[in-house]
């Protein structure tokens, strides 16, 4: 058989990978950033950009979509061209895909902090670049299958099967919780709901750490560790088996983000089952990689390659074992919405996907430039230094979790609550100053990478394109009897999908009945839509991203019904777009908040919340008291809510500037009977309209019943 | 070795002052009893007996070793040797310290079974430092077990937990590899094909019978509760707690605010008191014998209800009336109390005669049952 040349591209994996180095060190700077933030309120600047509830999407944005983001593409256009015996299909899409994703970082970075969001975690971008991340992510897939296409390998090896599972889930998970209705250029409403809307989020948000974070990972995995230390892969038959278990039950388990709350039961009993089911699967990569290293354990002594390798893959054993934990109810009533939660993904994050990416590129980049790495004993150091950083973040964030939840159910004999909120956030400050140690620790050793690999870069010789021959696949009937996987393995197409298949299944059976069945959500009849002014206020509650620190979604405990007011129930949130309910306590829960204070009160407290709760974290809102509303937006907005089901009367949206401006005015009149004098369209005048309207519409519920 | 003293010792001695610091300042007492409270003093518990077993086991092997160093090369002791000894004799002082602390304390802990989070830092650094002292045992001990090896010349075969690690994945060995390797690779990538690790395959199988049991308690049979049900239970549970304590709080009198307590209930609840404690010393009916009768306007020690509450709670004890707090509870002695106003001039069979000094009740008294009032006006006029 005739051999061909051909040359891999190599160009293209050293600019992702410099890509993936610069957005990891930006990213990781934004999350210390956010930390700092948290003990220091004045570090926010008093300025709107600077905020944590804008800095804190731009980290997990920027460490998600453009670290590792970058990591794996670099990963991928490395692997694939290698595992396909082929040259990726097309240096012009390639191009098209780097420019592309850089694009859309740049434009993410630049609207996040410009307050442009649609309010749905790690799915904050707005609609046009919703659109750009579609397209790109289709121009790499072409890129991707048309290489797998055309290569000279038979069988697709295991790292590929990952690879397509990936790109079909996220382009289906992008495409389905992105949908959003436009009401002006960087603003939209998304087409969910409340408690479908929060179904349809944590389906997602759960799936990019399944699809964007592990998936991928896992490919890399099965293709730089058994590189790396020159070992075979320990069990074909495993790979195949957590392969597609994984992809099947990972998709199930998104509800376990929303146990307690107002999703129905069963949703949530699956979230649970299908999150216990998920551990064996998780762990059958994890024991995969770890085997794989048998008899090359005196090579991990001395390879910081491998060291990476190992820790990463048991953090990801680590974090794939209490992820299900947390998903059982008893555990999840202590860890959600604390710092628990931030623990276990930066354990994830951290340990995993920063050591497997730091791995990949001290092995990538002295192969490429076809030399040794600048200093190994630098690496190590790397090594030790980001391990350490990683304990010392996570561990006083676990204490700080535990701690505040049990100070929040603590209470007094006589049955009062023992806590006022505000001291169980005084008392974790200083595991927050801890983590943010942890934090730099990490990002020292990064930094130092960054170092290494350029001394790396300068010492060797780029090979931007590398020699390599294969003989073509021919077409041939083999009659030996193959193992049944052996099939699919040749067919890319139905591997597409059937992965599509695999990982629909999941996510269609906890969907559809949620949208269809009505019992799911049980109508509550005083449930009114927003007045206009309310609306408007609840958007620039969505703006300045107040859902990163205050839940709206009271779960049926005694202690929150104590602090909060009754549980919140599904039918509260039917006019929802999109629902706020959140992840995170680091302020208390807002689903009550309505009347809870005077005006005057929320006025000062944005001005500078320490006036109001001396010791406060929140950082100040001053600009909201001079900025003014976008009267010029409301009949817009009406009508796309109208569209979308809410049920304002026909022709409202000519009238709602005027009923806006009337509760505007009555708002205005309540600031000044408090010595307070603002502009009846200032934007704290909005805000206020929404606060203390919240979580109130159901207390008139007993009033009707007795009417009736 | 030296070194491994030197590591060993502050380590000693930080878990004793781990376990000073427990005792000396313990938890305040707070609210449910917390099952990872109860877990987390378990373990500690437990960690303690195996560092108490393990000090023990080490003690002996190291005797053991002693001796026989002594008799084979009592001239050149080997310094390594020494050093072990000591190391050994430090974990022996240590043993018995643990020993003492241990019950001290875990009474401490269970008296306060929910924490603080201070407690809860303190209890887990305990276990953290419990596990370490294992560690440094164990492997103090894994270098006795080498050097009896290395003397009677066996080589090191695979410990015990290798083998059962090797059987729990079924592990081929390495050099066996050759045979598992499957006929492709890919860019150099081998593969093998190994079973899948039996206990990966049955936790797998487990977790999906978990799932099944779990869909089927929720959903299908519905002996576990829901998270409003769950919100149900755990109101009532709260509800009964405040009543329990609210009871409690009601117990919480003294002569100060005590009330005379006219239910049937309480004054026959002080009745029973009164027959168990009381008459042995003024009679059944309080007409009294040794003590004085309670029955007439005459009082040693003032009629009061809050006097004669004093007096049952701190008793006059060089009058040979004893004090009952430790007895009774101070609900207990207000019943007991106004059980025994409530018999105030009964005339019962028998009656001692009159002691101390007239008391009136006040107009303001706690004390006016109607049936008392002719009856001590008729006793008066007497």
């Amino acid at each position: 058989m005739q051999l061909e040349k051909f040359y891999y591209d190599n160009k293209i994996v050293k600019w992702f990978g410099y890509a993936t180095l610069f957005w990891g060190i930006v990213g990781m700077l934004g999350g210390l950033y956010a930390a700092i933030q948290l003990y220091a309120p004045g570090t926010s600047l008093n300025l709107a950009p600077t905020t944590f509830g804008r800095v804190r999407p731009l980290h997990t944005n920027a460490v998600i979509f453009a670290f590792v983001g970058n990591c794996i593409f670099t990963g991928v256009y490395y692997s694939l061209q290698r595992l396909c015996k082929s040259r990726m299909y097309s240096d012009r899409l390639s191009w098209l895909h780097f420019w592309g994703w850089q694009g859309i970082i740049v434009a993410a970075a630049i609207t996040l902090l410009a307050g442009y969001t649609t309010g749905k975690e790690y799915a904050e971008l707005e609609w046009p670049i919703d659109i750009a991340i579609t397209l790109i992510w289709i121009v790499f897939g072409i890129n991707m299958f048309g290489t797998i296409i055309k290569r000279r390998e038979k069988h697709l090896y295991v790292a590929i099967w990952f690879y397509i599972a990936t790109w079909v889930t996220v382009a289906m998970l992008h495409i389905v919780n992105s949908f959003e209705l436009p009401v002006s250029f960087m603003k939209s409403y998304s087409w969910y709901a409340g408690v479908q809307d929060a179904l349809v989020q944590w389906w997602y948000g759960h799936n990019a750490v399944a699809f964007f974070l592990t998936t991928p990972i896992l490919g890399l995995m099965y293709y730089f560790l058994p590189k790396a230390a020159n070992r075979p892969v320990y069990s074909y038959r495993l790979s195949i088996i957590h392969f597609w278990a994984l992809i099947f039950i990972y998709i199930w388990a998104g509800p376990h983000h929303l146990l307690y709350t107002a999703l129905p039961d069963w949703a949530q009993s699956l979230g649970v089952v299908f999150s216990i089911m998920l551990i064996a699967p998780s762990w059958g990569g994890m024991l995969n990689g770890l085997f794989t290293l048998r008899g090359a354990w005196d090579k991990v002594r001395e390879e910081p390659v491998l060291k990476f390798f190992v820790v990463a893959v048991t953090c990801y054993g680590m974090a794939t074992f209490e992820g299900p934990m947390m998903s059982l109810k008893s555990v999840n009533a202590i860890s959600h919405f604390t710092d628990w939660t931030i623990a276990h993904v930066h354990i994830g994050g951290l340990g995993w996907n920063g050591f497997m990416a730091f791995g990949m590129l001290y092995y990538l980049i002295p192969k490429m430039y076809g030399t040794q790495l600048y200093s190994k004993k630098l690496a190590n150091n790397h090594f030790w230094l980001g391990t350490i950083g990683i304990l010392v973040y996570a561990i006083p964030l676990y204490w700080a979790g535990f701690a505040q939840a049990q100070m929040w159910k603590t209470f007094t004999e006589e049955g009062q609550l023992k806590f006022q909120f505000l001291e169980t956030v005084t008392h974790i400050i200083p595991m927050y100053v801890t983590r943010s140690i942890g934090g730099t620790l990490y990002i020292i050793g990064a930094v130092m990478m960054v170092y290494n690999l350029y001394k790396t870069v300068k010492q060797g010789k780029f090979i931007a394109n590398e020699a390599a021959e294969a003989a073509p696949i021919v077409k041939e009937h083999s009659p030996v009897r193959e193992y049944w996987h052996r099939w699919i393995e040749k067919k890319p197409m139905t591997m597409l999908v059937m992965s599509l298949i695999v990982v629909g299944i999941g996510g269609a059976l906890e969907i559809i009945p949620t949208f269809l069945v009505k019992s799911n959500v049980p109508t509550i009849s005083s449930v009114q839509p927003y007045t206009p002014l309310e609306l408007q206020g609840r958007d620039i509650y969505v703006r300045e991203g107040c859902y990163t620190c205050h839940s709206q979604m009271i779960r049926p405990f005694r202690d929150e019904v104590a602090r909060y007011g009754e549980y919140s129930k599904a039918g509260e949130f039917v006019y929802d777009h999109p629902f706020q309910w959140g992840s995170k306590r680091t302020g208390p829960d807002l689903a009550r908040e309505g009347g809870k204070y005077p005006d005057s009160w929320h006025y000062n407290h944005m001005l500078d919340p320490r006036i109001m709760s001396p010791g406060s974290i929140m950082p100040a809102y001053p600009w909201l008291l001079d900025d003014k509303i976008d009267t010029a937006s409301t009949p817009a907005k009406i009508r796309a809510m109208q569209k979308m089901g809410v049920p304002y009367p026909e022709g409202f949206d000519q009238q709602a500037n005027k009923a806006l401006m009337e509760q505007a005015e009555s708002i205005k009149k309540s600031l000044k009977t408090d010595k307070i004098e603002t502009a009846s369209n200032a934007e704290i005048v909005a805000l206020i309209a929404y606060l203390q309207r919240m979580g109130k519409d159901i207390k008139a519920v007993p009033k009707e019943v007795t009417q009736n | 070795m030296t070194k491994r003293i030197a590591l060993l010792l502050p380590l000693l001695a930080a878990s004793c002052f781990t376990f000073a610091r427990e005792v000396g300042d313990p938890p305040k007492p707070h609210s449910i009893m917390d099952p990872m409270v109860v877990m987390l003093i378990v373990i500690m518990f437990i960690l303690m007996l195996i560092i108490i077993f393990l000090a023990n086991v080490l003690t002996g092997t190291a005797a053991y070793f002693y001796e026989q160093e002594k008799e084979k090369e009592a001239k050149k002791k080997n310094e390594n040797m020494a050093a072990a000894v000591l190391s050994v004799a430090a974990l022996l002082f240590g043993a018995p310290l643990f020993a003492q602390d241990a019950p001290a304390a875990t009474s401490v802990l269970s008296q306060a079974p929910a924490l603080s989070s201070t407690a809860f830092g303190l209890i887990t650094g305990v276990i953290g430092v419990e596990l370490l002292v294992i560690a440094a045992l164990l492997w103090q001990l894994r270098v006795f077990l080498n050097r009896v090896k290395a003397q009677k010349g066996i080589a090191r075969k695979t410990p015990k937990w290798k083998s059962i690690w090797i059987k729990l994945n079924s592990f081929k060995p390495i050099e066996q590899e050759k045979a598992l390797e499957l006929d492709h690779e890919y860019d150099g990538i081998r593969e093998l094909d190994n079973r899948l690790p039996p206990w990966w395959l049955y936790g797998f199988y487990g977790t999906i019978i978990f799932a099944c049991v779990y869909i089927w308690r929720y959903h299908v049979s519905e002996t576990a509760p829901l998270s409003q049900q769950e919100f149900a239970i755990a109101m009532e549970k709260a509800e009964a707690q405040k009543a329990a304590y609210l009871k409690k709080s009601a117990n919480n009198v003294d002569e100060n605010n005590v009330k005379l307590l006219t239910d049937a209930g309480a004054i026959d609840a002080g009745k029973m008191v009164f027959q168990q404690n009381c008459a042995p010393c003024h009679g059944k009916s309080g007409e009294g014998t040794v003590g004085p009768n309670l029955t007439d306007d005459y009082w040693l020690h003032g009629g009061s209800l809050a006097e004669v509450f004093k007096s049952v709670k701190y008793g006059w004890p060089e009058k040979g009336m004893r004090s009952w707090k430790e007895d009774l509870s101070p609900m207990q002695i207000a019943q007991v109390t106004s059980f025994i106003k409530s018999i105030h001039g009964s005339n019962p069979p028998n009656a001692k005669e009159k002691q101390g000094e007239l008391y009136k009740e006040g107009g303001a008294a706690t004390d006016s049952t109607s049936a008392a009032k002719p009856d001590s006006a008729s006793l008066s006029a007497k």
